[in-house]
């Protein structure tokens, strides 16, 4: 298994990996917490047209998905404020606006063929050494946000109301928060492609929220779950031939199966250690009927 | 501590809520309000945190004239007021101690004060040992102990609570009243709108009794008054 670290595609496409993998379940707590798992989604949709327009025009297209994406990111924040009562027509609307363009501007371009795969369901030999360089400027990027801004996103994403009244600058936090979340959507693309992308953010998520107690907790679990999810699948990818984006994906539903099943044992047990004590202790039904 | 000047509070709707609401609390005062569902208790309340504001007349806090009072200097005006609602408003995915700590969290404060603060209120209230619990843990005593923490952190001039008894049991209701009752001993006013008769007519209180929109009663040891 080691051997393959000889190979210079694989050491790009894990140190990629890794750099998604801190910075995306991070996004993604934020966004589940603020009712927003679908952004992603959408974003990834809206930054597969720009890709399509990378290749229309020969440009580099993490570049141009990642303007597409910015652009998008902006327009969901607008719509979600205009369609205030229906805010999830917001994604409806982008996601079929971005996907439509994607598919119109790729049939004009005649020349596309197997790169363009790459970018719908990922791959590893597609993560080139400017890759790396853009990717590593959003993981400071977001690192930098999260250093200066932490608090008052933890407050926007848990209260929006006290964050207004307590003077946070909510409209411009919120905006440049979903700017972040189209950056990294981006850069995720070449690993684990356009239309899986969502998952690396919104299922880490899921899980740490499931296991964990408290907000540090839950971020510290997002990112382990993501970095194994990233690991694993990116090694079984290359063991199997199979794309990576969906044995990362199929990776991280496992965990989430396991977490669950896990959860309803331990909760079983739980419940009967607790039975069985108050049993012990004299507390059952008898007892509470005699007090009255 | 707290004054109103005449107030009347139209809703957009038409609904005349209150028609010329004067009144003055004390610093120190602990005051439960009462009244039949409807009758303006609710608004009263509200007035009094900027939840709502007048249609007309004026509303002092603390020296700030809640009517003139800028919007950026609001936070200045709810850090002297905790609220405690009748359900809670814990939120579920932060642990007990995050929580509490997030009204000073968004004022900032220095990690080591969160810390030592978060650590004092939670003695207050009883609650130690569950500062890393989530509140579905809690039974709804505890919760509402957390909120009263949570209310606590800023130490406000003023709590205001909206029947903070209205989901508890009769026994846990008392627990907490206790518990309000010592806040108040350590010289922090109270506000209270409360349904629960027993509590008010053994507390002997101030009783403000408000009817379709005016007081129709203010007793220094009052009694609840009323056939639930």
């Amino acid at each position: 298994m080691l051997e393959m670290f000889q190979y210079g595609f694989l050491q790009n496409a894990f140190l990629a990996g890794i750099m998604i993998a801190l910075v995306a379940p991070v996004i993604g707590v934020y966004l589940v917490l603020r009712r927003q798992s679908l952004m992603a989604e959408t974003l990834s949709h809206v930054s597969l047209a720009g890709v399509a327009v990378g290749a229309l025009l020969g440009l580099y297209p993490m570049l141009t998905a990642m303007v597409a994406a910015l652009i998008g990111a902006v327009f969901v924040d607008t719509l979600r404020r205009s369609f205030k009562a229906y805010s999830e027509l917001s994604i409806a609307i982008l996601m079929s606006g971005g996907l439509a363009s994607a598919v119109v501007l790729m049939s004009l371009n005649k020349g596309v063929s197997r790169s363009f795969t790459s970018y719908l369901f990922g791959s590893i030999i597609a993560v080139s050494e400017t890759d790396l360089y853009v990717m590593g400027g959003v993981v400071a990027l977001v690192g930098l946000f999260f250093w200066f801004l932490w608090r008052p996103m933890y407050v926007l994403t848990f209260d929006e109301e006290t964050a207004q009244v307590s003077g946070v600058p909510v409209k411009l936090l919120s905006v440049s928060f979903s700017l972040l979340a189209g950056l990294v959507v981006a850069v995720s693309m070449p690993i684990i492609g356009v239309l899986l992308v969502s998952s690396l953010m919104t299922l880490p998520a899921s899980i740490a929220l499931r296991v964990s107690r408290g907000f540090a907790m839950t971020i510290f679990v997002a990112v382990l779950v993501g970095l194994t999810s990233v690991l694993g699948g990116l090694s079984a990818s290359y063991a199997l031939d199979i794309p990576p984006g969906g044995t990362i994906v199929l990776l991280l539903l496992a965990i989430l199966v396991v977490t669950l099943i896990v959860k309803r044992i331990v909760s079983m047990i739980q419940a009967r250690v607790g039975a069985e004590q108050d049993a012990e202790n004299g507390n059952g039904v008898v007892r509470t009927l005699g007090e009255r | 501590m707290i004054e109103m000047h005449d107030v009347w509070k139209t809703y957009p709707n038409g609904a005349v809520a209150l028609q010329g609401v004067s009144v003055r609390i004390d610093k120190g005062e602990f005051v439960y309000v009462v009244g039949p569902s409807g009758a303006g208790k609710s608004t009263f309340i509200k007035l009094m945190y900027r939840e709502e504001r007048p249609s007309q007349g004026s509303i002092f806090v603390n020296g700030f004239n809640i009517e003139r009072l800028k919007e950026r200097k609001i936070p200045l005006l709810r850090r002297q007021i905790g609220v405690v609602f009748q359900d809670f408003k814990l939120l579920p995915t932060l642990t007990v101690s995050e929580n509490i700590a997030f009204a000073l969290e968004v004022i900032e404060a220095p990690k080591k004060k969160i810390k030592q603060r978060t650590a004092e209120v939670l003695e207050l209230v009883g609650l130690s040992e569950k500062a890393s619990a989530l509140p579905n843990e809690l039974s709804g005593g505890q919760q509402q102990r957390v909120s009263i923490a949570r209310a606590l952190i800023n130490n406000p001039a003023v709590i205001i609570a909206d029947e903070p008894t209205g989901n508890l049991d009769p026994e846990t209701s008392w627990d907490i009243m206790n518990l309000f009752e010592e806040i108040n001993r350590r010289g922090t006013t109270i506000v209270m709108a409360t349904h629960n008769k027993e509590i008010v007519n053994t507390m002997k209180k101030r009783v403000l009794a408000v009817e379709g929109g005016r007081i129709a009663r203010d007793e220094r040891r009052g009694v609840y008054g009323y056939e639930n």
